[in-house]
């Protein structure tokens, strides 16, 4: 074993360490409580400071403990009768908090008592000096109207997330001459923007935005909170509300507002071929599935082909199989010297022996932009929320089989998940029938690496969402039948890459 | 840079294993990489492999093609 590769192990321990850590600080074990965060809140009073250089405090702690509920289509929606507005809103089927808060919040009428009217998909707050504030919920679009014309309104006021990841995803964005600028939360600074087309927030599922208009709006940041003021609205305000469904944007003509990254245009495309296979198999694990052996099938013309060129293999080697025992005879023991005789002799006869086995070494680099595009899918794929798929509970999270009355060690958590460890003894076993020729010199480097390679994998995808490793699963799976396919039928072909 | 590029192509010979062997010529792509950055400056041997790799695909013949 050399240096160098002792070196690249320890490399590699290191960095899925820090890699484990990472994860760690990600995905935090134990998430608060509604209860609690609800808690913080209160705790911290807010103050704001907008164009007229009024500052308003939020209400006294006692009053938003009981703060009225009621569900409205997909939503529960928590409101205040001090003040007219949207307190919170829930995504009712999945109990999820959406993150947008003091929706139609009017800085000016912050003790202004009214009177709350709940109809069916509306609230309506009366205020006794004939003031009217309406919130009507149509699907997942809201909409806002006043009686009187106000200076400014806030249309959100976003709470950072209580979880680093999905801090991460949590993001203020505004559409100006038909082109969409994202900031992240954590950055926003105090600015405002004018002629704005459109403008909102995003977190990991959920998003807010105003409609397509013309508008002016302002960013105001204060304690970790990102406020979005509208100024000089019109009297009705229409405001989208709900998950990042490129499919729900679009009626509204949002869809700029979801965005995967660089290769945005692929992960557009797998999650219309997701959408196309679920349409036919009403799962969501079996249309991922499906797409990682179509995304073989296409990345690996080589498994159609094969069977032509071992055809045309074995039938080289019993032309001129005196010819190639010579050369065994002569260079016996050493495993080079036979390989590049017989290489020597496969081009004095013209033929490429791996023509027929291999597609070439482009295609895999095509796999490249593939797994990246899948993988900044997977964590903000709202149709794998809560998607079952055998004994896999949701697909957005790891499988999560069995719980541990323990605590794994290398930070792995105190689940059992099944994926993540069939994956690596796919991956073993698709090692060891690629292989079957070993340099006799590497034999033990090579063994220790068909053992570490694997557990590696296993370790460093233990956590992540199982939709991702069933992707993953499968492709090794495919490889590994289609590869055994090639070994089987002939077992002379020299590996290289 | 050159032996940064040694360095990762020996790392990925020793996990190569667990692809299927793909490349249609000999030497294969990863030796001829190595036999570039080898004898070349890192920007020559960089374009060279990169177009050994885009050459290496499933619509040529492949076939003997050392480094030149």
């Amino acid at each position: 074993m050399d240096k160098r590769f002792v070196l690249a192990i320890a490399l590699t321990v290191l960095f899925l360490l820090g890699y484990q850590y990472f994860i760690a600080k990600y995905y935090p074990k134990q998430q608060p409580t509604i209860e609690q965060e609800a808690q913080k809140e209160i705790l911290q009073p807010e103050e704001i400071i907008v164009e007229e250089e009024v500052i308003f405090e939020q209400e006294v702690a006692e009053k938003e403990i009981s703060l009225p509920s009621v569900g409205i289509g997909n939503f529960i929606v928590t409101y205040s009768a001090t003040g007219g507005y949207i307190k919170s809103i829930k995504w009712a089927q999945y109990d999820d908090q959406l993150l947008f808060e003091n929706i139609g919040y009017i800085p000016k009428d912050k003790d202004k008592a009214f009177s709350a009217q709940v109809q069916r998909n509306k609230i309506i707050f009366n205020s006794a000096s004939g003031e009217k504030k309406e919130f009507i919920f149509e699907g997942n679009s809201l909409t806002i109207k006043l009686s009187s014309s106000v200076s400014s309104i806030v249309l959100f006021y976003n709470p950072l997330d209580t979880s680093y990841l999905g801090q991460r995803y949590q993001e203020l964005f505004y559409s100006k001459d038909k082109q969409v600028l994202r900031q992240p939360l954590k950055k926003v600074k105090d600015s405002s923007f004018s002629n704005i087309d459109f403008a909102g927030s995003r977190n990991r599922y959920y998003c807010i935005s105003l409609l397509p208009g013309d508008y002016n709006i302002q960013a105001v940041k204060k304690d970790d909170k990102v406020y979005l003021l509208l100024n000089s609205p019109s009297r009705e305000i229409s405001l989208y509300v709900g998950p990042q469904r490129v499919e729900d944007l679009q009626v509204f003509g949002l869809q700029g507002v979801v965005n995967y990254g660089f290769f945005h245009a692929i992960a557009i495309a797998i999650i219309k071929l997701l959408y196309f296979f679920h349409s036919f198999t009403k799962s969501w694990g079996l249309s991922v599935i499906l797409f990682s052996i179509t995304a073989y099938l296409v990345l690996f013309p080589l498994t159609l082909k094969s069977s032509k060129g071992m055809k045309e293999m074995r039938e080289f080697q019993k032309l001129h199989k005196s010819e190639i025992d010579k050369i065994k005879e002569k260079h016996k023991g050493n495993q080079h010297k036979i390989h590049e005789a017989t290489m020597e002799m496969y081009k004095k006869y013209g033929f490429n022996p791996l023509r027929g086995c291999a597609s070439g070494c482009l295609p895999m680099f095509f796999q490249i932009p593939l797994i990246w595009a899948f993988w900044s899918v997977t964590p903000r794929a709202w149709m794998f929320k809560g998607a079952k798929f055998l004994w896999i509970k949701d697909l957005s999270l790891p499988d999560k089989a069995i719980h541990l009355p323990f605590t794994i060690p290398f930070g792995l958590g105190d689940w059992l998940n099944i994926l993540p460890i069939l994956t690596a003894i796919a991956m073993f076993l698709q090692m060891r029938f690629a292989n079957p020729h070993v340099d006799p010199e590497q034999e033990q480097q090579q063994k220790m690496m068909a053992f570490l390679f694997p557990v590696m994998i296993g370790w460093f995808t233990y956590n992540l969402p199982s939709a991702l490793l069933l992707y993953w699963f499968t492709n090794s799976i495919v490889t590994f039948i289609s590869q055994w396919k090639i070994m089987r039928s002939n077992s002379s072909q020299p590996v290289s890459a | 840079m050159n032996r940064l590029a040694l360095f990762l192509i020996a790392l990925y010979r020793k996990i190569s294993f667990i692809n299927p062997s793909s490349c249609v010529y000999v030497p294969s792509c990863s030796e001829y990489a190595r036999q570039a950055f080898l004898r070349y400056p890192f920007l020559k041997a960089l374009g060279l492999t990169v177009i050994r790799i885009l050459r290496c695909n499933p619509f040529v013949h492949g076939g003997f093609d050392p480094l030149k």
